[in-house]
């Protein structure tokens, strides 16, 4: 159910946004020059390894970039054409939890160990609602029924250690679609789970956005994830986007040799094993970043311009683009 | 956050590096300096000065230039006595903690390697010292048995050694599941071999704050006795001079000040040195104690 | 999608919520199994004890009897009590329930039982005590609290330099310190005592007066108090910022004060556990301070004790006061369990 971006105008749109972190090493450039939008109802997915910026910048979208040492220096996040970047703290404390809301990867530590499920729901209505206690408490349970868990009243009153990795990560949802957001950001939201819950979670988290009508920014390193939820994907790559497609195209044809190295690696039914492709080499020091393409080191087709010149984003399609010399212009 | 960067280059271990290992800020070099600088002072300067108990003509001087920290009731040079009293405080400490290091290392590899009802049994007994106000039967046991400085520094020894042996339990608890140790194993090293040239040399790091932080708790404890009357007379210690200066204290404050500034700069500077240790080879433990 | 989520993962539904009644009964054997391992750790402490006066030079009932000169009745009494014709096991459990009915020995010196003699002293050492602990404690950690939000700022390293001057202080030299200035030059504050000799105050008068003299031996006890609490406050503080269920508190929306809420209960939980981990430290301090302040507590009854070598009322104090600690520490542990609910599962 791909949705036109161009309807209303996009819920988020990222324009140019540069976040580093200081560390003693030296600066990290941890996003580079990323864009990225997000229409209404969309699901958009962004993908890459581990320590390629996408959770520095779901962070730099929350203002939760830790800092010291983060820093989010340039460019502009808008919320509905509203500006985030140039809100006070007490606007935009309005603005998280209500309007954008985040999932985060290990529901364990992302809940407080001494606070029953219930207070850490609550609280969030109660900084964003007027309702009353009994109101809320109604909502509490009327919310962990809709990320189906099974007596709502008993894992209200329990406190985090005594649910399981599934149970926790619907009640972390449930915390988030508390207040209908209009935009829902989960990091990783089934990287700590089973397989099997994963799958049950994620199907969840699609329904539910789907019910209250908010979009989803899904951060995640699976693509298989990515094939069965999202409408648009990203894939960034050392702190930049390097190709960005729908869905079905960047599966059917992916333009990016990343991109391609990525799907390739992907353990498919029709596929044995011994021919599954692997990745090599790892992500680059972001210290000191390299200078032309960062992927031409592990990259099998690169060329002489890739070391010394940046690769420029070229259209290869309706809404799709791809950083790569090896793409005709 | 997942982010993960590849590892800076490593560098060639030179002298240099291992002394930038330290990781040194302005605070732990001061604190070195400090020590080093107390080290030379109670262990060099003792032999060019005169006995600490030739007394003199003046009583209850003030610090003047012949006598920098003043004379005290019995006109003794305050000065000449601090150096002294620098070398008694620092030999207890640190070989008491020496002391409390042997029998804690001990037993805790005891304890470790072996596990089961050694182990329980050990660490039973040394919880128990643990919760036993360590001052007060040091308090008992030199009031019983008469305050020697060789005894002084046996009991305070065999009062800290729990911390120590807890520590090298663990250590010994989680390395003996080392990849290392299980190939030494294998291949039929001996246990002793095992333990001493395998798992003690890794246990070391967190082993060596500890031994500083005994050195300090040493020295004070020290000073506690002493300032009761229980140190040992023909080897004054810093707190057996504030034992001296109490019933003066109105008519000569240095022979209380100096000393205490001596165990005060000395004692902070063991706690800055081992905070800083402890920082740098357990990151996560930033700040704790 | 299955409309029934449990049917499809049973595995995962072993470790659901329990109800409160076992719960309860989890709290019950924590504190049964903490009772339970009190008791070796008290044997040990009567054992320690025992095996001192046997060891010391000399046979045990001189040593008991000291320098003074009890009447003939009072020692046949005492080789009677210590059965010393019997053989040592028989000796120790004599020993042994003889401490365990209260009964701490007798002091030749002061003609009285040493529990008496303790329990004479206790208020005015509990009044010091209690009243550093509680003030500074609070100093401690509000100020740790304060300082944790910014690290590395002024306030962090002021703050930080305190405490680790709080550690290095032996307190009985802070105290002549103290004393020296605001006593006996400045005369703010008396020098000695816990109340004045010369008058006899009562009611608010009196308790101006132990106020008075109060300040002074609570100030510098209090110093201790603060550097510990500040240290760890401050370290648990700043670990728990650093928690991701912060940052998940930040992503919600919450106001600051909501934040620092989340943080809180687990930045001074730990508190309470180093409180009982300190507690002898605190308790040699308190002892030094006492005997500089003159204050007439069993820090002071002991220093009399040991210069007129009353080695019964020494030994009966070592032994009140290891209890003491055990059973404070044992008391730690439950409050500490009731305020984290994941200790009482282990």
């Amino acid at each position: 159910m791909p949705k036109d971006v161009s309807q209303n105008g996009p819920i988020l749109e990222v324009e140019g946004l540069h976040t580093i972190l200081r560390t003693t090493e030296g600066v990290v450039r941890a996003v580079t020059d990323v864009s990225i939008s997000v229409g209404r109802g969309e699901i958009v997915g962004i993908v890459g390894e581990s320590g390629c910026g996408k959770s520095m910048t779901a962070l730099s979208i929350m203002g939760l970039v830790p800092s010291p040492p983060g820093e989010v220096t340039e460019g502009r996040i808008l919320l509905d054409s509203a500006d985030l970047r140039s809100m006070s703290q007490s606007a935009f404390q309005k603005v998280r939890g209500r309007r954008i809301a985040m999932i985060f990867q290990d529901p364990m530590t992302y809940l407080n160990p001494v606070l029953t499920i219930g207070t850490q729901i609550d609280e969030m209505l109660r900084q964003h609602t007027g309702q009353n206690r009994k109101q809320r408490e109604a909502r509490i349970l009327d919310l962990l029924r809709k990320v189906k868990i099974p007596d709502p009243e008993r894992v209200a009153a329990a406190y985090p250690h005594q649910l399981s990795g599934g149970m926790r990560q619907r009640v972390l949802i449930a915390t988030a679609i508390s207040c209908e957001p209009e935009l829902i950001i989960a990091d990783e939201p089934t990287t700590a789970l089973d397989v099997t819950v994963q799958a049950q979670v994620l199907e969840l988290l699609k329904e539910i956005i789907h019910d209250i009508g908010s979009s989803l920014v899904l951060i995640t390193h699976d693509l298989g994830v990515v094939a069965e939820t999202c409408d648009r994907v990203y894939v960034m790559y050392a702190g930049r986007v390097i190709e960005e497609a729908p869905m079905q195209t960047l599966f059917e044809n992916p333009q990016h040799p990343y991109t391609q190295g990525l799907l390739a690696s992907i353990l498919r039914v029709d596929q044995p094993v011994e021919e599954l492709y692997v990745l090599d080499g790892t992500v680059p020091n972001l210290t000191a970043p390299p200078s032309g393409c960062a992927f031409r080191d592990r990259c099998e087709v690169a060329m002489d311009i890739c070391r010394d010149q940046l690769p420029i984003p070229i259209a290869t399609g309706p809404c799709a683009f791809a950083a790569c010399w090896r793409i005709p212009q | 956050m997942s982010m993960t960067y590849s590892a800076p280059k490593p560098v060639r271990p030179t002298f240099r590096a291992s002394v930038a290992k330290l990781h040194l800020n302005t605070s732990s070099t001061i604190a070195i300096a400090v020590l080093i600088g107390m080290l030379l002072f109670a262990f060099l300067l003792p032999l060019a000065l005169g006995t600490p108990n030739a007394m003199g003509d003046l009583s209850f001087g003030p610090p003047s230039l012949a006598h920098p920290m003043g004379t005290d009731d019995l006109g003794r040079d305050v000065f000449t006595r601090f150096a002294y009293g620098a070398r008694s405080s620092l030999s207890v400490g640190i070989l008491a903690a020496l002391t409390a290091s042997i029998i804690g290392i001990s037993i805790g590899a005891i304890a470790g390697y072996s596990r089961g009802i050694v182990d329980i049994a050990l660490m039973r007994v040394s919880e128990l010292f643990q919760v036993i106000p360590r001052f007060f039967l040091a308090l008992l046991v030199i009031a019983i048995f008469g305050s020697n400085i060789m005894f002084i520094i046996l009991t305070i020894g065999l009062l800290g050694w729990p911390e120590v042996a807890r520590i090298t339990r663990g250590e010994f608890l989680s390395l003996r599941e080392r990849e290392y140790v299980m190939a030494a194993q294998t291949i039929g090293q001996s246990k002793r071999k095992i333990i001493f040239s395998e798992i003690l040399p890794n246990a070391m790091p967190p082993l060596i704050v500890a031994m500083t932080m005994q050195v300090s708790s040493a020295i004070l404890l020290e000073a506690g006795l002493s300032f009761l009357g229980l140190g040992d007379p023909s080897n004054p210690s810093w707190g057996l001079m504030l034992n001296e200066a109490q019933q003066f204290l109105t008519r000569a404050w240095w022979m209380a000040v100096f000393p205490g500034l001596g165990i005060v700069i000395t004692v902070a500077a063991l706690n800055v040195f081992g905070d800083h240790l402890t920082d740098v080879l357990n990151p996560r433990l930033k700040g704790a104690h | 999608m299955p409309t029934d989520v449990t049917a499809t993962t049973p595995d995962k539904w072993t470790d659901k919520p329990t109800r409160s009644r076992s719960e309860a009964f989890a709290s019950m054997r924590y504190i049964a199994l903490k009772l339970i391992s009190a008791i070796p750790m008290i044997l040990g402490v009567i054992t320690v004890n025992f095996i001192l006066i046997h060891l010391a030079p000399g046979d045990p009932v001189s040593i008991l009897v000291g320098e003074t000169e009890p009447t003939p009745e009072q020692l046949a009494a005492l080789y009677a009590k210590m059965g010393l014709d019997q053989p040592l096991w028989k000796q120790y459990i004599d020993y042994l329930f003889g401490i365990l009915q209260g009964d701490l020995g007798y002091s030749y010196v002061l003609q009285r039982d040493v529990v008496d003699l303790i329990v004479d002293r206790i208020p005015a050492t509990l009044t010091l005590m209690l009243t550093s602990l509680i003030v500074f404690t609070i100093v401690g950690v509000a100020l740790a609290v304060y300082v944790a939000r910014k690290p590395k700022s002024a306030g962090d390293q002021a703050g930080s330099f305190l405490a680790v001057l709080g550690y290095s202080i032996p307190a009985f030299w802070l105290a002549q310190i103290i004393l020296l200035i605001f006593a006996l030059e400045l005369r703010w504050f008396p020098s000695n005592g816990m109340v004045s000799s010369r008058h006899m105050y009562e009611g608010w008068d009196y308790f101006v007066d132990l106020l008075h003299h109060l300040v002074l031996p609570a100030f510098v006890l209090g110093m201790r108090y603060l550097a510990i609490n500040f240290r760890y406050a401050r370290a648990a503080m700043r670990d728990a910022l650093s928690q991701d269920y912060i940052t998940a508190a930040r992503a919600k929306g919450l106001s600051e004060r909501r934040v620092l809420f989340h943080a809180y209960r687990n930045g001074i939980l730990p508190v309470i556990t180093v409180f009982g981990l300190n507690l002898t430290d605190i308790l040699a301090g308190s002892v030094l301070t006492e005997i500089v302040f003159g204050w007439p507590g069993i820090g002071r009854l002991m220093y009399d004790a040991m210069y007129a070598r009353d080695y019964p009322l020494l030994m009966g104090i070592f032994v009140f006061v290891s209890i003491g600690i055990i059973l404070t520490n044992l008391v730690i542990d439950i409050v500490y369990s009731l305020f984290d609910p994941r200790v009482r599962q282990q």
